[in-house]
């Protein structure tokens, strides 16, 4: 099975002086290039998941977590896994380490012990593709919450990571951040066919990916295309889900008779395919 | 209210104590002080005095910059001053009262102690407001370098310090808005006794320890999920250059204490 980068089987856990399962018999697979949400309520999970593809926590006994083919229980392993799987975390003001942009893009580089030549080209390489050109010694507290973010993101991208990991990395910026930083990682997908898992409460950014994973309870209760999601009512309903407005539109625009193909789920989709419709008209 | 906190307080420029290495500065700066307690001779005060006065211009910072460091350490110069005027019983009595009596001696040892204090601040803030507090820490932990061996975790002390310098600013944001958090809900800093003004604090003090903690856990995870591991096999992305000037400097301190030394010894 050499096409997937990321394989969980069987994986339950417990937090220590927990009562209750964080995680129950989650299985999943992802292969290289796809863009996976996963999403659900607050507490259903998400985080624990994630903290698994990094090798931050490790199964125990029955359970296993295969990265880009290594598994995380090997000691070994997880420098490496770390690098192939990179994350970026929800709060932008506890992830920065450094005292500037280009030192903390560079944190990771000089934890692997990348030569210095080496680390100069990838740092600035990576500044640059995140559109932070000019900010290189900016501090953070000199910069918005969308560029803290990106700021994030490269350092992140300066690994030359497989699989990049953003848990819930919008969720404490404002409108325009969170375009900011989705508007990078969709160009990111596409520049460098990176494998992205996104972990959003907001469907409207779940939309945008190619799978939505859908939590309650440590458990995955739902797994499919975002039109195959929010097709199901229910599902919405029992993982306590909004959906989002442009998913209700097209609900509407249909039982108005206004022909729209399942694949339609964003915003953008839905206007080029209405002015399509307006043409043959 | 909080803009008053000088540390770390960097000017940017281009003199020459600007381009200096750090290493270079914080050296100078290690020869000053263990020198300037070696002698009590006048020329060897001329010679450190001038020492500064030289720094001060090859700076270039405003003077305004330094009253506001020296505005607390004034205090404790003064005090100290004055607690040498009651305690030192040497020389012949300058002022005799039926509670104490001042000797010549407590004025000239205040005196000597007083301007030695002063000259060091202006020193020590003349490398604080001239140096980036990353470059002061990198240039730390290398002169450290050697005290590894000895078990000593100098690139944690290092680090560490990084840190707390890199959140300061974060924390003295969250401080205000915690402040004004609780303005909007009536409480006052500004107005009352003193101890009512210290009991104020408390609700803001909680809130910001609470955050702190979070921050650090986060920050912790954070790194280790980058690959943090210590300082075992790491590169590093700043380098320091060691410049002509920075040979020049030391040597110019070192003939500074080799004279104090001089005069201690000979004249
Ligand atoms: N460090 C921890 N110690 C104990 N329990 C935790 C810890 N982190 C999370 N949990 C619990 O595990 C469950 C899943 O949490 P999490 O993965 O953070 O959910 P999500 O990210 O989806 O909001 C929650 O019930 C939460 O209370
Ligand atoms: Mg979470």
């Amino acid at each position: 099975m050499g096409n997937n980068i990321i394989e969980i089987n069987h994986l339950s856990f417990r937090y220590r002086h927990s009562e209750e399962l964080a995680l129950k018999n989650v299985n999943l697979h992802v292969p290289y290039g796809q863009w996976v949400a996963v999403t659900g309520h607050n507490g259903s999970g998400k985080s624990t998941l994630a903290r698994f593809l990094n090798a931050l926590l490790i199964p125990d006994a029955e359970g296993a977590v295969i990265i880009g083919g290594l598994n995380t229980k090997t000691e070994g392993c997880r420098q490496e896994i770390r690098r192939k799987a990179a994350m970026v975390f929800q709060n932008p003001d506890n992830q920065m380490v450094a005292p500037t942009v280009e030192d903390d893009v560079a944190f990771g580089l000089e934890n692997a012990g990348v030569p210095y030549e080496e680390m100069v080209i990838r740092v600035q390489e990576s500044i640059d593709k995140l559109g932070l050109t000019g900010l290189e010694k900016r501090e953070p507290h000199r910069l918005s919450g969308g560029q803290k973010q990106r700021a994030a993101i490269a350092g992140a991208v300066a690994m030359k990571p497989e699989l990049l990991i953003l848990d819930e990395a919008t969720s404490m910026l404002d409108p325009s951040g969170r375009a900011e930083v989705i508007d990078q990682v969709q160009k990111l997908r596409d520049s460098e066919n990176m494998t992205i898992l996104t972990i959003t409460h907001d469907l409207n950014e779940a939309a945008l990916a190619d799978r939505i994973v859908v939590m309650r309870e440590g458990e995955i209760i739902g797994d499919g295309t975002p039109a195959q999601i929010f097709r199901q009512e229910d599902l919405l309903k029992e993982a306590s889900l909004k959906k989002p407005f442009i998913i209700e539109l097209i609900a509407s625009l249909r039982e108005k008779e206004v022909d729209i193909p399942e694949e339609v789920t964003t915003e953008e989709e839905l206007v080029n395919h209405l002015c399509r419709l307006k043409q043959t008209m | 209210m909080l803009d008053n906190v000088i540390i770390g307080q960097y000017i940017p420029g281009k003199s020459l104590i600007h381009k200096m290495d750090p290493r270079a500065k914080l050296l100078c700066l290690l020869l000053f002080i263990v020198f300037l307690f070696v002698s009590r001779h006048p020329a060897f005060f001329i010679l450190a005095i001038s020492l500064t006065v030289l720094t001060f211009i090859a700076a270039g910072i405003p003077f305004r910059f330094y009253l506001k460091g020296i505005r607390i350490i004034a205090l404790i110069i003064s005090f100290t001053f004055i607690l040498h005027l009651f305690v030192t019983r040497e020389g012949p009595p300058l002022l005799e009262t039926p509670l104490f009596t001042i000797y010549t001696g407590g004025v000239t040892e205040g005196a000597f102690i007083a301007l030695r204090l002063l000259i060091i601040v202006i020193m020590a803030s003349l490398i604080t407001l001239t140096t980036t507090p990353v470059d002061l820490t990198d240039g730390l932990e290398k002169l450290m370098k050697p005290f590894g061996k000895l078990g000593v975790p100098t690139h944690e002390l290092a680090f560490m310090m990084a840190i707390a310098l890199r959140f300061i600013p974060t924390l003295l944001e969250e401080t205000a808005k915690i402040i004004k958090a609780q303005m909007a809900r009536g409480a006052n800093f500004t107005h009352g006794s003193l101890w009512r003004r210290i009991k104020a604090f408390v609700p803001v003090l909680i809130p910001l320890f609470v955050q702190s903690f979070k921050r650090a856990e986060d920050l912790a995870v954070a790194m280790e999920a980058r690959g943090y591991a210590g300082g075992h096999g790491r590169t590093k992305f700043r380098i320091l250059q060691w410049k002509p000037i920075d040979t020049a400097a030391v040597t110019l301190f070192a003939v500074y204490g080799a004279f104090g030394v001089y005069t201690r010894l000979f004249i």
